[in-house]
């Protein structure tokens, strides 16, 4: 085999060019990317997928702008996940994931108190099912620096080790449990950061702080902040809360919104709740 | 981003032309004020509204805040939706613009956004601030001194006669502390924030009990007094109609006629209701033509006596109603992105974890090697 190399060089390079495609072909010379992943497994509502694609097609304008390459994947098939997770071939990876999100043990009688909750999960639109631990597997280079994950009781928790072995979806897509457990308010500066719901995320359509399709406007704000005006995260949310629920008063707006505040779920009060590096500048 | 050297201001890197349209525009800074620039923005172009919003920008920051920003070198973005389509706007129907300025001195770093809508100062905000502010006037120990200069200042240079209106409010206050007054249709609010060390003041506009958003505020420091964040929202905020026409029993009863069709659809039960009066901006259908203005509104939840959907979560249904006209304008159901708990499958073990699939790939790959070698040695061979 060495003979054969030694003796062709190219045939490596080849080889290499064979393997790079295999995984990275859709996003090949790019730096930055963002993967949009529209997850409508479970979803009858035609309004909020309607507000699922409308997210998904500004987000993808805005980063076209800033010279982001964007791969908006509808059906998010449980390929396109492993495809994300892997940050294709960009140097710097975002995240945004919209659908349903559960938790084991599945939650039949009621809700399961957040301490007994130990592993974390979504569907792909194939139906199949998306484990943290999964993720994990595919986030070992660290290219995915920034994840946006608007399911339910996906930002439950950074870490949690049970007999079922590591899980969290925190620690999966970052591939660390060193993140700090407020990156907005304490951000641990080390560039990476995820944002989740700690109990249930409310839909895109659903009114909060007395303003309607908060979760639609929110989202929207924050990545006009993101992209148009080259904030970091933390700016980037208080931006957003600001301009969604007229904010106009004060620093730190974000912490006094209702994403941060906490509003009633099923499962009792849920959080937007951010880890790791706020300050992170993904432009 | 241009470069704008110290004193020098980025004079040099002009042309001449330029220059002189700079300086009537810094003349004009002086003689006109700058909010009227306003009405006749929307003739100008991107680069004469860049250099009109920019001047503004300096002159808040030198004249009104005090900033001593010839002593930085400054550079800044100037970032505007104007060319957006409208669904890329901040607010659709209306032009935001930002001037993002970096300033430096050594070791003296501060981050300034500067926002306009429709070329009329909105929004100022320290994005960040390392080191010790270049100040060009000296701050007091009194902080609410301060704030009745940088107020009284504000109306000067920017001819902003309606802060006669909030100066009564500042003159009364006589100790740091959070208080709460509310006369001539105006409600003041003081905010001390020890854990994030400022003080904020704030106004909003009453009428009939209901409270808009904030229309008017500035916070300041208490550890050094430098104003961190500013908003004037007071020309675009506007009250469409006070008159509450509709009880709160009534527009219970409008919700319940909305979603009498869905609940049934359900098979679900009400057994709760609230009704929340507000004043309102309807961002989606824009009563009034605008965003900003404001219309009194009945919020009723319904909740439902447990979690239905086939998929989603589904708590109750939600209906705003307006106060003043009866009509129901915008409705849907409460729901989560979480499955219904009796839909949810318990999951069957691990996933395969697709390492064997890249194996594989690898394999095949060294296979397609090993084949193609030969063929490839044998075409040089011929070749040669």
């Amino acid at each position: 085999m060495g003979l054969i190399v030694g003796k062709y060089p190219y045939i490596l390079v080849l080889n290499f060019l064979f393997l790079s495609l295999t995984f990275v072909s859709p996003a090949l010379a790019v730096t930055r990317a963002i993967y949009i992943l529209e997850t409508r497994h479970g979803i009858s509502d035609s309004y909020e997928l309607q507000l699922h694609q409308e997210v998904a097609e500004y987000i993808k304008q805005l980063c076209l702008e800033v010279g982001y390459t964007h791969l908006p994947w509808y059906p998010a098939e449980k390929e396109w996940y492993m495809y994300a997770a892997w940050g294709g071939s960009s140097d710097q990876a975002l995240v945004w994931t919209i659908g349903h999100g559960y938790y084991d043990p599945p939650p039949v009688y009621g809700p399961v108190p957040i301490e007994e909750r130990y592993r974390y999960y979504i569907y792909g639109d194939d139906h199949q099912q998306i484990l943290d631990s999964w993720i994990y597997n595919y986030t070992v280079i660290r290219r995915v620096r920034f994840v946006y994950m608007w399911h339910c009781f996906q930002g439950d928790k950074i870490w949690v080790s049970s007999s079922y072995g590591e899980h969290g979806m925190p620690w999966a897509w970052m591939h660390t449990k060193d993140l700090s457990s407020n990156g907005y308010k304490n951000p641990d500066n080390n560039g990476y950061v995820f944002i989740g719901f700690y109990n249930e995320a409310p839909y895109l359509r659903k009114p909060l702080g007395g303003k309607d399709e908060a979760g639609r406007n929110f989202v929207k704000n924050f990545y006009y902040a993101i992209f148009k005006r080259g904030y970091n995260v933390k700016l980037a949310l208080d931006h957003a809360a600001k301009t969604t629920f007229n904010i106009n008063d004060g620093s730190n707006q974000f912490e006094r919104c209702i994403f941060y505040t906490g509003y009633s779920t099923p499962s009792g009060t849920a959080y937007m709740k951010v880890y790791g590096d706020g300050n992170y500048d993904p432009t | 981003m241009i470069q704008l050297n110290k004193r020098g201001e980025g004079i040099m890197l002009m042309k001449r032309k330029s220059l002189i349209f700079m300086m009537v525009l810094a003349l004009l800074s002086v003689l006109v004020y700058p909010q009227s620039w306003a009405q006749s923005i929307e003739e100008m172009s991107i680069e004469e509204i860049e250099a009109v919003e920019r001047n503004s920008a300096f002159t808040f920051l030198r004249d009104v805040i005090g900033i001593d920003i010839e002593a930085y070198n400054m550079s800044y973005k100037f970032v505007t939706d104007r060319n957006s389509r409208p669904e890329l706007k901040v607010f659709p129907k209306h032009a935001t613009d930002a001037i993002l300025l970096l300033l430096k001195e050594e070791n003296n770093v501060m981050e300034i956004s500067v926002e306009f809508v429709d070329g009329m100062l909105e929004w100022f905000w320290v994005l960040d601030c390392q080191g010790k502010p270049k100040m060009r006037f000296q701050h007091s120990s009194d902080l609410i001194n301060d704030a009745r200069i940088f107020l009284e200042r504000y109306e000067k240079v920017f001819n902003a006669s309606y802060c006669s209106k909030m100066l009564p409010f500042l003159k009364e206050i006589t100790t740091l502390e959070n208080s709460t007054v509310e006369k001539n249709g105006l409600a003041f609010k003081v905010c001390v924030d020890i854990e994030d060390n400022y003080i904020g003041f704030s106004w909003r506009h009453v009428v009939n009990g209901l409270k808009s958003p904030s229309i008017f505020s500035f916070s300041i420091s208490t550890k050094d007094g430098l104003l961190l964040h500013f908003y004037d929202g007071w020309n675009l905020w506007k009250i469409g109609s006070s008159e509450i026409k509709v009880s709160r029993d009534e527009a219970i009863n409008i919700a319940l006629k909305v979603a009498e069709s869905y609940i049934e659809g359900l098979g679900a039960k009400v057994v709760k209701i609230t009704a929340t009066l507000d004043l309102y901006n309807d961002e989606i259908t824009e009563r009034g033509g605008d965003l900003f203005i404001l219309f009194p509104r009945w919020f009723i939840e319904l909740y439902f006596d447990k979690t239905y959907g086939n998929g989603d979560k589904i708590t109750g249904y939600d209906v705003c109603v307006w106060a003043d006209t009866g009509e129901a304008f915008w409705h849907g159901p409460e729901a989560f992105y979480s499955s219904n708990p009796e839909l949810i499958q318990n999951p069957v073990g691990e996933p395969n974890i697709d390492i064997w699939t890249i194996a594989a790939l690898i394999i095949a790959t060294l296979i397609i090697t090993l084949l193609a070698t030969p063929i490839i040695a044998e075409k040089r061979a011929k070749n040669h």
